[in-house]
Protein backbone atom coordinates (compact mmCIF):
# COMPACT_ATOMS: atom_id res chain seq x y z
CA UNK A 1 0.00 0.00 0.00
CA UNK A 2 2.63 2.40 1.14
CA UNK A 3 5.09 1.04 -1.39
CA UNK A 4 2.73 1.46 -4.32
CA UNK A 5 2.23 5.09 -3.43
CA UNK A 6 5.97 5.68 -3.29
CA UNK A 7 6.51 3.98 -6.63
CA UNK A 8 4.21 6.53 -8.23
CA UNK A 9 6.38 9.39 -7.10
CA UNK A 10 9.26 9.09 -9.60
CA UNK A 11 6.76 9.05 -12.43
CA UNK A 12 5.09 12.13 -11.05
CA UNK A 13 8.42 13.95 -10.84
CA UNK A 14 9.23 13.04 -14.41
CA UNK A 15 5.93 14.45 -15.60
CA UNK A 16 6.31 17.63 -13.60
CA UNK A 17 9.77 18.28 -14.94
CA UNK A 18 8.62 17.76 -18.50
CA UNK A 19 5.80 20.23 -18.00
CA UNK A 20 8.00 22.84 -16.40
CA UNK A 21 10.81 22.88 -18.91
CA UNK A 22 10.59 25.79 -21.25
CA UNK A 23 11.07 25.26 -25.00
CA UNK A 24 14.27 27.30 -24.77
CA UNK A 25 15.96 24.60 -22.72
CA UNK A 26 18.31 22.50 -24.83
CA UNK A 27 17.08 19.19 -23.48
CA UNK A 28 14.39 18.12 -21.04
CA UNK A 29 16.10 15.94 -18.49
CA UNK A 30 14.17 13.10 -17.03
CA UNK A 31 14.49 12.17 -13.41
CA UNK A 32 13.74 8.59 -12.55
CA UNK A 33 14.49 6.28 -9.64
CA UNK A 34 18.25 6.32 -10.27
CA UNK A 35 18.39 10.14 -10.13
CA UNK A 36 16.24 10.21 -7.02
CA UNK A 37 18.63 7.76 -5.35
CA UNK A 38 21.59 9.96 -6.32
CA UNK A 39 19.69 12.99 -5.10
CA UNK A 40 19.23 11.31 -1.72
CA UNK A 41 23.01 10.85 -1.49
CA UNK A 42 23.59 14.56 -2.16
CA UNK A 43 20.79 15.40 0.30
CA UNK A 44 22.64 13.42 2.96
CA UNK A 45 26.14 14.70 2.19
CA UNK A 46 25.27 18.40 1.99
CA UNK A 47 23.66 18.73 5.40
CA UNK A 48 20.02 18.96 4.31
CA UNK A 49 19.03 16.37 6.93
CA UNK A 50 20.23 18.55 9.82
CA UNK A 51 17.04 20.58 9.46
CA UNK A 52 14.78 18.64 7.11
CA UNK A 53 15.36 15.27 8.75
CA UNK A 54 16.85 12.06 7.46
CA UNK A 55 13.74 11.29 5.42
CA UNK A 56 12.59 14.85 4.74
CA UNK A 57 9.96 14.80 7.45
CA UNK A 58 11.05 18.16 8.84
CA UNK A 59 12.42 16.52 11.99
CA UNK A 60 16.16 17.10 11.66
CA UNK A 61 18.48 17.42 14.62
CA UNK A 62 18.23 21.21 14.84
CA UNK A 63 14.68 21.46 13.49
CA UNK A 64 13.11 22.22 16.89
CA UNK A 65 15.29 25.32 17.21
CA UNK A 66 14.02 26.84 13.96
CA UNK A 67 11.12 29.20 13.34
CA UNK A 68 9.18 28.34 11.37
CA UNK A 69 9.84 24.62 11.60
CA UNK A 70 11.26 23.01 8.46
CA UNK A 71 8.54 21.65 6.20
CA UNK A 72 7.57 18.03 6.11
CA UNK A 73 8.12 17.37 2.41
CA UNK A 74 5.32 14.81 2.42
CA UNK A 75 2.76 17.55 2.95
CA UNK A 76 0.84 18.85 -0.04
CA UNK A 77 1.31 22.38 1.31
CA UNK A 78 5.02 21.95 1.96
CA UNK A 79 6.01 23.84 -1.18
CA UNK A 80 5.10 27.50 -1.41
CA UNK A 81 6.23 27.73 -5.00
CA UNK A 82 5.72 25.39 -7.94
CA UNK A 83 6.44 21.74 -7.27
CA UNK A 84 8.94 21.51 -10.08
CA UNK A 85 12.62 20.63 -10.21
CA UNK A 86 13.74 24.04 -11.58
CA UNK A 87 11.71 25.88 -8.90
CA UNK A 88 13.02 23.75 -6.04
CA UNK A 89 16.56 23.79 -7.42
CA UNK A 90 16.36 27.57 -7.53
CA UNK A 91 15.21 27.73 -3.89
CA UNK A 92 18.16 25.51 -2.92
CA UNK A 93 20.48 27.96 -4.71
CA UNK A 94 19.01 31.17 -3.28
CA UNK A 95 17.56 30.11 0.05
CA UNK A 96 14.32 31.44 1.47
CA UNK A 97 15.62 34.18 3.72
CA UNK A 98 13.40 36.79 2.07
CA UNK A 99 10.20 34.97 3.13
CA UNK A 100 11.66 34.86 5.86
CA UNK A 101 12.64 31.36 6.89
CA UNK A 102 15.99 29.99 8.10
CA UNK A 103 16.52 28.13 4.78
CA UNK A 104 20.02 29.18 3.75
CA UNK A 105 21.31 29.50 0.18
CA UNK A 106 23.26 26.56 -1.21
CA UNK A 107 24.53 28.45 -4.23
CA UNK A 108 27.85 26.66 -4.01
CA UNK A 109 26.22 23.45 -5.26
CA UNK A 110 26.29 23.01 -9.01
CA UNK A 111 23.08 22.87 -11.01
CA UNK A 112 23.08 19.12 -11.45
CA UNK A 113 23.53 18.46 -7.74
CA UNK A 114 20.72 20.87 -6.90
CA UNK A 115 18.40 19.29 -9.44
CA UNK A 116 19.09 15.81 -8.12
CA UNK A 117 18.38 16.95 -4.57
CA UNK A 118 15.19 18.62 -5.84
CA UNK A 119 14.17 15.38 -7.54
CA UNK A 120 14.65 13.47 -4.29
CA UNK A 121 12.74 16.05 -2.26
CA UNK A 122 9.83 16.13 -4.72
CA UNK A 123 9.68 12.32 -4.71
CA UNK A 124 8.71 12.51 -1.05
CA UNK A 125 5.44 14.34 -1.68
CA UNK A 126 2.59 12.20 -0.50
CA UNK A 127 0.21 12.23 -3.46
CA UNK A 128 -2.76 11.52 -1.20
CA UNK A 129 -1.89 14.63 0.81
CA UNK A 130 -2.43 12.54 3.91
CA UNK A 131 0.10 14.45 5.98
CA UNK A 132 -1.00 17.92 4.88
CA UNK A 133 -3.02 18.50 8.02
CA UNK A 134 -0.05 17.53 10.20
CA UNK A 135 2.14 20.14 8.65
CA UNK A 136 -0.54 22.77 9.18
CA UNK A 137 -0.83 21.96 12.87
CA UNK A 138 2.92 22.25 13.25
CA UNK A 139 2.85 25.90 12.31
CA UNK A 140 0.93 27.13 15.35
CA UNK A 141 1.36 25.07 18.49
CA UNK A 142 -1.29 25.53 21.17
CA UNK A 143 1.50 25.24 23.75
CA UNK A 144 4.49 27.47 24.27
CA UNK A 145 7.67 26.14 25.89
CA UNK A 146 9.87 28.26 28.17
CA UNK A 147 12.97 27.82 30.33
CA UNK A 148 13.82 24.40 28.94
CA UNK A 149 16.93 22.72 30.31
CA UNK A 150 18.39 19.27 30.60
CA UNK A 151 20.67 17.80 33.18
CA UNK A 152 24.11 16.89 31.93
CA UNK A 153 24.25 13.08 32.01
CA UNK A 154 27.03 11.17 33.76
CA UNK A 155 29.74 9.91 31.38
CA UNK A 156 28.63 6.30 31.64
CA UNK A 157 24.92 7.09 31.29
CA UNK A 158 22.92 7.67 28.13
CA UNK A 159 19.91 8.88 30.09
CA UNK A 160 18.83 12.37 31.11
CA UNK A 161 15.82 14.40 32.18
CA UNK A 162 14.44 17.51 30.48
CA UNK A 163 12.57 20.22 32.39
CA UNK A 164 10.41 22.91 30.80
CA UNK A 165 7.53 25.24 31.56
CA UNK A 166 4.59 24.62 29.21
CA UNK A 167 2.07 27.41 28.66
CA UNK A 168 -1.33 26.72 27.17
CA UNK A 169 -2.40 29.72 25.10
CA UNK A 170 -5.76 28.25 24.13
CA UNK A 171 -9.12 27.94 25.87
CA UNK A 172 -8.97 24.14 25.66
CA UNK A 173 -7.07 21.73 27.89
CA UNK A 174 -4.00 20.34 26.08
CA UNK A 175 -2.60 16.90 26.73
CA UNK A 176 0.97 15.88 25.91
CA UNK A 177 1.04 12.20 25.07
CA UNK A 178 4.48 11.48 23.62
CA UNK A 179 7.78 12.91 22.50
CA UNK A 180 10.67 12.38 20.12
CA UNK A 181 14.21 13.68 19.95
CA UNK A 182 16.74 13.35 17.19
CA UNK A 183 19.39 12.88 19.89
CA UNK A 184 17.70 10.08 21.84
CA UNK A 185 16.35 6.64 21.10
CA UNK A 186 13.27 7.00 23.29
CA UNK A 187 11.43 9.84 25.00
CA UNK A 188 9.09 9.11 27.91
CA UNK A 189 6.98 11.19 30.27
CA UNK A 190 7.80 10.54 33.92
CA UNK A 191 6.72 11.66 37.31
CA UNK A 192 8.39 11.59 40.70
CA UNK A 193 6.02 11.14 43.56
CA UNK A 194 6.70 11.21 47.28
CA UNK A 195 4.83 8.70 49.40
CA UNK A 196 5.75 9.54 52.95
CA UNK A 197 9.53 9.60 52.85
CA UNK A 198 9.66 7.25 49.84
CA UNK A 199 10.37 8.61 46.38
CA UNK A 200 8.85 6.70 43.53
CA UNK A 201 9.41 7.27 39.84
CA UNK A 202 6.86 6.18 37.30
CA UNK A 203 6.13 6.52 33.66
CA UNK A 204 2.92 8.42 32.95
CA UNK A 205 0.70 8.42 29.86
CA UNK A 206 0.13 12.13 29.58
CA UNK A 207 0.82 15.57 30.99
CA UNK A 208 -2.22 17.84 30.95
CA UNK A 209 -1.91 21.62 30.69
CA UNK A 210 -5.11 23.46 31.72
CA UNK A 211 -6.74 26.12 29.47
CA UNK A 212 -4.82 29.42 29.68
CA UNK A 213 -2.71 27.71 32.34
CA UNK A 214 0.82 26.43 32.73
CA UNK A 215 2.60 23.34 34.00
CA UNK A 216 6.15 23.43 35.25
CA UNK A 217 8.27 20.33 34.69
CA UNK A 218 10.98 20.45 37.38
CA UNK A 219 13.31 18.28 39.44
CA UNK A 220 11.46 16.07 41.86
CA UNK A 221 8.22 16.28 39.87
CA UNK A 222 7.14 15.91 36.26
CA UNK A 223 9.89 15.50 33.71
CA UNK A 224 10.60 14.28 30.21
CA UNK A 225 13.03 11.38 30.28
CA UNK A 226 15.36 10.63 27.39
CA UNK A 227 16.91 7.18 26.93
CA UNK A 228 19.63 6.13 24.52
CA UNK A 229 21.32 9.51 24.01
CA UNK A 230 23.16 9.36 20.69
CA UNK A 231 26.10 11.52 21.73
CA UNK A 232 27.75 12.82 24.89
CA UNK A 233 26.31 16.15 26.02
CA UNK A 234 28.40 19.05 27.27
CA UNK A 235 27.20 22.00 29.30
CA UNK A 236 25.78 24.57 26.90
CA UNK A 237 24.77 22.02 24.23
CA UNK A 238 21.22 22.15 22.92
CA UNK A 239 18.97 19.13 23.22
CA UNK A 240 15.92 19.30 20.94
CA UNK A 241 12.73 17.48 21.92
CA UNK A 242 9.42 17.56 20.08
CA UNK A 243 6.40 16.83 22.26
CA UNK A 244 3.20 15.60 20.64
CA UNK A 245 -0.26 16.49 21.91
CA UNK A 246 -3.34 14.28 21.80
CA UNK A 247 -4.63 16.49 18.96
CA UNK A 248 -1.57 15.63 16.86
CA UNK A 249 -0.14 19.13 17.22
CA UNK A 250 3.44 19.42 18.42
CA UNK A 251 5.50 21.72 20.58
CA UNK A 252 9.22 22.14 20.10
CA UNK A 253 11.41 22.23 23.17
CA UNK A 254 15.01 23.34 22.88
CA UNK A 255 16.67 22.38 26.15
CA UNK A 256 19.98 23.85 27.24
CA UNK A 257 22.29 21.31 28.87
CA UNK A 258 23.30 22.48 32.33
CA UNK A 259 25.85 21.25 34.84
CA UNK A 260 24.75 18.60 37.28
CA UNK A 261 24.67 21.00 40.21
CA UNK A 262 23.27 23.85 38.16
CA UNK A 263 19.60 23.36 38.75
CA UNK A 264 17.57 26.31 39.98
CA UNK B 1 4.89 0.30 59.96
CA UNK B 2 8.56 1.01 59.44
CA UNK B 3 7.68 3.95 57.24
CA UNK B 4 5.38 5.36 59.90
CA UNK B 5 8.19 5.00 62.42
CA UNK B 6 10.67 6.78 60.23
CA UNK B 7 8.20 9.57 59.52
CA UNK B 8 7.62 10.12 63.22
CA UNK B 9 11.35 10.04 63.88
CA UNK B 10 11.86 12.54 61.08
CA UNK B 11 9.41 14.96 62.58
CA UNK B 12 10.86 14.53 66.08
CA UNK B 13 14.44 14.92 64.91
CA UNK B 14 13.61 17.83 62.67
CA UNK B 15 11.91 19.66 65.50
CA UNK B 16 14.97 18.84 67.59
CA UNK B 17 17.26 20.60 65.11
CA UNK B 18 15.39 23.83 65.36
CA UNK B 19 14.86 23.90 69.15
CA UNK B 20 17.07 21.71 71.31
CA UNK B 21 20.84 22.15 71.60
CA UNK B 22 21.72 18.42 71.68
CA UNK B 23 19.85 16.19 69.24
CA UNK B 24 18.84 12.87 70.82
CA UNK B 25 20.55 9.58 69.93
CA UNK B 26 18.12 7.70 67.70
CA UNK B 27 17.65 3.93 67.94
CA UNK B 28 18.62 3.26 64.32
CA UNK B 29 21.83 2.79 62.39
CA UNK B 30 25.03 1.11 63.51
CA UNK B 31 28.16 0.06 61.68
CA UNK B 32 28.07 -1.74 58.34
CA UNK B 33 30.30 -3.18 55.64
CA UNK B 34 29.98 -2.54 51.91
CA UNK B 35 32.22 -2.00 48.85
CA UNK B 36 33.38 1.55 48.06
CA UNK B 37 33.51 3.26 44.65
CA UNK B 38 37.12 2.13 44.19
CA UNK B 39 36.06 -1.48 44.65
CA UNK B 40 37.62 -1.76 48.13
CA UNK B 41 35.89 -3.10 51.24
CA UNK B 42 34.43 -0.30 53.34
CA UNK B 43 33.79 -0.36 57.08
CA UNK B 44 31.68 2.52 58.37
CA UNK B 45 33.55 2.50 61.70
CA UNK B 46 36.54 3.93 59.77
CA UNK B 47 34.74 7.30 59.82
CA UNK B 48 34.82 7.81 63.60
CA UNK B 49 35.61 11.41 64.47
CA UNK B 50 33.62 12.77 61.57
CA UNK B 51 30.01 13.67 61.12
CA UNK B 52 28.65 11.13 58.63
CA UNK B 53 25.71 11.70 56.29
CA UNK B 54 24.09 8.55 54.92
CA UNK B 55 21.68 8.52 52.02
CA UNK B 56 20.18 5.89 49.77
CA UNK B 57 19.95 6.38 46.03
CA UNK B 58 20.80 5.03 42.63
CA UNK B 59 22.64 6.65 39.79
CA UNK B 60 20.27 5.61 37.01
CA UNK B 61 17.66 7.94 38.44
CA UNK B 62 18.25 11.26 36.67
CA UNK B 63 15.88 13.25 38.81
CA UNK B 64 15.51 12.84 42.58
CA UNK B 65 18.98 11.64 43.52
CA UNK B 66 20.78 14.40 41.59
CA UNK B 67 18.57 16.89 43.41
CA UNK B 68 19.82 15.61 46.75
CA UNK B 69 23.44 15.40 45.55
CA UNK B 70 23.24 18.97 44.26
CA UNK B 71 21.98 20.05 47.65
CA UNK B 72 24.84 18.23 49.38
CA UNK B 73 27.29 19.91 47.06
CA UNK B 74 25.92 23.27 48.25
CA UNK B 75 26.09 22.08 51.88
CA UNK B 76 29.78 21.25 51.42
CA UNK B 77 30.59 24.74 50.12
CA UNK B 78 28.66 26.32 52.98
CA UNK B 79 30.62 24.28 55.54
CA UNK B 80 33.89 25.84 54.39
CA UNK B 81 36.82 24.58 56.45
CA UNK B 82 34.59 22.17 58.37
CA UNK B 83 33.85 20.16 55.24
CA UNK B 84 36.86 17.97 55.98
CA UNK B 85 35.14 16.84 59.16
CA UNK B 86 32.08 15.59 57.31
CA UNK B 87 31.78 12.43 55.19
CA UNK B 88 28.88 11.60 52.92
CA UNK B 89 28.07 7.95 52.28
CA UNK B 90 25.92 7.35 49.22
CA UNK B 91 24.56 3.81 49.44
CA UNK B 92 23.27 2.46 46.12
CA UNK B 93 19.97 0.60 46.28
CA UNK B 94 20.59 -0.56 42.70
CA UNK B 95 23.70 -2.75 43.03
CA UNK B 96 22.73 -4.48 39.77
CA UNK B 97 23.50 -1.35 37.72
CA UNK B 98 25.69 0.62 40.09
CA UNK B 99 29.16 -0.84 39.83
CA UNK B 100 31.95 0.92 41.75
CA UNK B 101 33.08 2.60 38.51
CA UNK B 102 29.61 3.93 37.73
CA UNK B 103 29.35 5.28 41.27
CA UNK B 104 32.75 6.95 41.01
CA UNK B 105 31.92 8.74 37.74
CA UNK B 106 28.53 9.79 39.01
CA UNK B 107 29.85 11.34 42.21
CA UNK B 108 32.74 13.04 40.41
CA UNK B 109 30.20 14.80 38.22
CA UNK B 110 28.46 16.36 41.17
CA UNK B 111 31.68 17.44 42.84
CA UNK B 112 30.41 15.88 46.05
CA UNK B 113 33.12 14.41 48.27
CA UNK B 114 30.99 11.39 48.92
CA UNK B 115 31.97 7.76 49.19
CA UNK B 116 29.82 5.72 46.84
CA UNK B 117 28.91 2.38 48.37
CA UNK B 118 27.53 -0.70 46.74
CA UNK B 119 27.73 -4.42 47.41
CA UNK B 120 25.79 -7.65 47.27
CA UNK B 121 22.06 -7.07 47.38
CA UNK B 122 21.78 -8.78 50.76
CA UNK B 123 24.32 -6.41 52.35
CA UNK B 124 22.60 -3.34 50.91
CA UNK B 125 19.26 -4.62 52.18
CA UNK B 126 20.79 -5.12 55.64
CA UNK B 127 22.06 -1.52 55.75
CA UNK B 128 18.63 -0.20 54.75
CA UNK B 129 17.02 -2.31 57.50
CA UNK B 130 19.49 -1.00 60.10
CA UNK B 131 18.41 2.55 59.32
CA UNK B 132 14.71 1.72 59.14
CA UNK B 133 14.86 2.72 55.49
CA UNK B 134 13.07 0.99 52.69
CA UNK B 135 13.47 0.37 48.99
CA UNK B 136 11.58 -1.59 46.38
CA UNK B 137 12.76 -2.63 42.93
CA UNK B 138 9.77 -2.08 40.66
CA UNK B 139 9.50 -3.42 37.10
CA UNK B 140 8.56 -0.53 34.81
CA UNK B 141 6.95 -0.38 31.38
CA UNK B 142 9.73 1.93 30.36
CA UNK B 143 13.18 1.83 28.84
CA UNK B 144 14.41 2.07 32.40
CA UNK B 145 13.26 -1.61 32.70
CA UNK B 146 12.92 -1.11 36.43
CA UNK B 147 12.98 1.73 38.88
CA UNK B 148 13.82 1.70 42.56
CA UNK B 149 11.51 3.44 44.97
CA UNK B 150 13.49 4.35 48.07
CA UNK B 151 13.55 6.32 51.28
CA UNK B 152 14.91 9.81 50.64
CA UNK B 153 15.68 10.67 54.25
CA UNK B 154 19.23 11.88 54.91
CA UNK B 155 20.67 10.34 58.09
CA UNK B 156 23.24 12.31 60.11
CA UNK B 157 25.59 10.41 62.43
CA UNK B 158 27.69 12.08 65.11
CA UNK B 159 31.49 11.56 65.36
CA UNK B 160 30.82 8.48 67.56
CA UNK B 161 28.78 6.86 64.78
CA UNK B 162 25.43 7.31 66.49
CA UNK B 163 22.44 8.39 64.40
CA UNK B 164 21.34 11.81 65.67
CA UNK B 165 19.40 13.64 62.97
CA UNK B 166 17.13 12.81 60.06
CA UNK B 167 16.60 15.33 57.31
CA UNK B 168 13.55 14.97 55.09
CA UNK B 169 13.86 15.26 51.30
CA UNK B 170 12.58 18.85 51.47
CA UNK B 171 15.19 20.01 54.01
CA UNK B 172 16.99 23.14 52.87
CA UNK B 173 20.75 23.62 52.58
CA UNK B 174 20.61 25.93 55.63
CA UNK B 175 18.79 23.37 57.73
CA UNK B 176 21.30 20.65 56.84
CA UNK B 177 24.29 22.93 57.51
CA UNK B 178 22.83 23.97 60.90
CA UNK B 179 22.21 20.34 61.83
CA UNK B 180 25.75 19.29 60.91
CA UNK B 181 27.25 22.15 62.96
CA UNK B 182 25.34 20.93 66.01
CA UNK B 183 27.03 17.55 65.69
CA UNK B 184 30.57 18.75 65.00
Amino acid sequence: MCWSRRSLAPLLVTLTVAAACSPAEPEARTFGAAEITRGKVFYDTNGCAACHGRDGHGDGQIAPTLTPLPRDFRGADAFKGPRTIPAVSSIIARGLSAVPTPMPAFGHLDLETRELIAAYVLSLVDVDGASASTSQQRSASPLAAEHAWARQPAPSRDVTAVYVTLINTTAEPQRIVSGISSLARTVELHEMAMEGSMMRMRRIKEIAVPPQGRVELKPGGLHVMLFGLRQPLKVGDRLPVTLTLSSGATVSVDAEVRAAEGQQ
Amino acid sequence: MRRVTITLLSVAAFVAVTCAPAPPVLPIGGDFHLIDHDGRPFDSSSQRGKVVLVLLGYTFCPDACPTTLSKLSAVASRLGRDRGRVTTLYVSVDPGRDTPQVMREHLAMFGVHAIGLTGPEANVAAVARQFGAHYEIEPAESEAKYTVAHTTTLFALDPQGRTRLLFPYEASVDEIVDGIRRLL
